[in-house]
């Protein structure tokens, strides 16, 4: 339990995680200490010199995560309204990325309870769809329509009025 | 520490993998008909695509009921309701004013909406109520949960005014409902009741008034009697139909209380009520009454005029 009575934002050890696919990433365990899968592991004293691995967080997704949590650790109280907004557009800047990414992120980022992030990617992930028609949304994340055409049209009839955004109601879905 | 405690890979998450937004095996599974999948899954699956969903405005919310079975279920769920944008809240919210336009020979009522906060720009709402069928005459009489009530006169041969229809509309979708004939006195008065979270179905309650002497002469086609209720109809649009007159059951002298709060019964420091079949019929004493279970958490008053009372959110409010 070491580990955890030392002040984390101070302590330089460097912890371990691997990735799905392999590969090895470092970064302080202040930036690890704001995954809460990681925390619990490294309260518990399985963070070693192998690595804690995660089984579903492939190495894309977890280079960015190690990015996001360096950058939030290393600023993580008593910010200055300069230092806040610089994190602020460090953020917006991080998460622009390609759906793909994107969603590798949401997933990943609930899987390793990493809050903040975690937050981010759902607002992105709303901010995207929000505007956007069924058809447009099924592409982008590829969801299978597993209506049948009546019932699609069904639905489409009884929520008529939220499809008129830009297109006239002749063409529903 | 045991050394099974560090062979954590991820197992107790499930495999979340793709199933997050586009439903992945579950919805295989589920249009396979196979029946339930990992339920650690589904939950975790879900809980990320409520936190999506909870963040995009109720307009999409209700297209993306057509994404696929899977979106259905999550923005149908009962256990998210109170987690997604909900219609009252998202949406719309302000204040419709009807005012009198008097001319030589007649008079007719504008109307105007003021929405609450003012949003920029101004919402899409057209106050005039154009895409409700035409009447000689419209006035709001009362509103709940985004529906209005309005009565919409017709003329008859001699053009006068003797019958008219009530008209429930939603001004966001553009949808009404026109109840069948009614005819106008001034012992009815009217309320809407309308409960998205309970039911899709509206009641319309015409409260029947004691007849009281009213000055000869009085046109006012739509003030509404003041007597003492002495029962009322009520129209539910799941039936299509207005019940028989109930007589009431509350036992005791009800007055309507005036004033544009009106919507719910107070005199004698009493709310009563009564649910939307007619079937049951109570009192609510008001806080300062004694026999309320909140006797002595208000400094009493001196008058029931004094309180303000509606409801909001399934609440019943005093003030």
């Amino acid at each position: 339990m070491a580990a955890a009575t030392d002040d984390a934002g101070d302590s330089n050890e460097m912890i371990r995680v691997v990735s799905s696919d392999g590969e090895h990433f470092e970064m302080p365990e202040a930036a690890a200490n704001l995954s809460l899968v990681l925390r619990h592991m490294i309260e518990d004293d399985c963070a070693d010199a192998a690595g804690i691995p995660l089984a579903v967080v492939a190495a894309k997704p977890l280079a960015k995560i190690v990015d996001y949590c360096t950058k939030h650790a290393a600023k993580s109280s008593g910010l200055t309204i300069e230092e806040a907004e610089e994190l602020k557009r460090f953020d917006a800047e991080f998460i622009e990325v390609d759906t793909d990414m994107l969603y590798d992120l949401l997933v990943a980022a609930d899987f390793m309870g990493v809050e903040g992030l975690s937050k981010l990617a759902v607002q992105r992930t709303a901010d995207l769809i929000k505007g956007k028609t069924p058809e447009q949304n099924r592409e982008t994340f590829g969801i299978v329509n597993d209506f049948t055409p009546e019932e699609e049209e069904e639905i489409c009839k009884e929520n008529e009025w939220a499809f008129q955004i830009t297109k006239p109601p002749s063409r529903l879905c | 520490m045991a050394p099974g405690m560090c062979a954590w890979n991820g197992a107790w998450h499930a495999k979340p993998g793709r199933g997050v937004i586009d439903g992945g095996d579950a919805l295989q599974q589920e249009a396979a008909g196979r029946g339930d999948d990992d339920l650690a899954e589904k939950i975790g699956g879900d809980g990320l695509l409520v936190e999506i969903l909870s963040r995009v405005p109720y307009k999409s919310l209700v297209r993306f009921k057509c994404v696929s079975r899977r979106w259905r279920r999550v923005i149908s769920h009962p256990d998210h309701r109170n987690l997604l944008p909900r219609y009252q809240i998202q949406a719309l919210a302000g204040f419709y004013t009807d005012y009198h336009i008097q001319s030589y020979d007649r008079q007719s009522m504008a109307h105007r909406f003021k929405a609450v906060p003012a949003p920029e720009p101004p919402p899409l709402i057209d106050p005039s109520f154009s895409f409700l069928p035409k009447c000689e005459s419209l006035y709001l009489r009362d509103s709940c949960n985004g529906l209005l009530l309005c009565r919409c006169w017709k003329l008859n041969e001699r053009k006068a005014f003797k019958t008219f229809n009530y008209v429930v509309c939603n001004p966001a979708t553009k949808k009404w409902v026109v109840l069948p004939d009614s005819t106008w006195s001034r012992t009815k008065r009217p309320y809407l009741r309308f409960d998205p979270a309970v039911s899709s179905h509206f009641h319309v309650f015409e409260l029947v008034q004691e007849l009281v002497d009213y000055e000869e002469g009085d046109t006012d086609l739509d003030f509404d009697g003041d007597g003492h209720v002495l029962g009322l109809k009520v129209y539910s649009s799941k039936t299509g139909m207005w019940t028989e007159e109930i007589a009431s059951r509350w036992g005791i002298d009800i007055k309507i209380q005036d004033g544009p709060e009106s919507h719910l019964l107070a005199m004698e420091s009493m709310v009563a009520v009564v649910d939307v079949e007619g079937k049951n019929w109570r009192t609510i004493p008001l806080p300062h009454k004694e026999g309320s279970p909140l006797c002595g958490a208000y400094p009493p008053y001196a008058s029931y005029q004094e309180g303000f009372i509606d409801m909001s959110q399934g609440l019943l409010h005093f003030k």
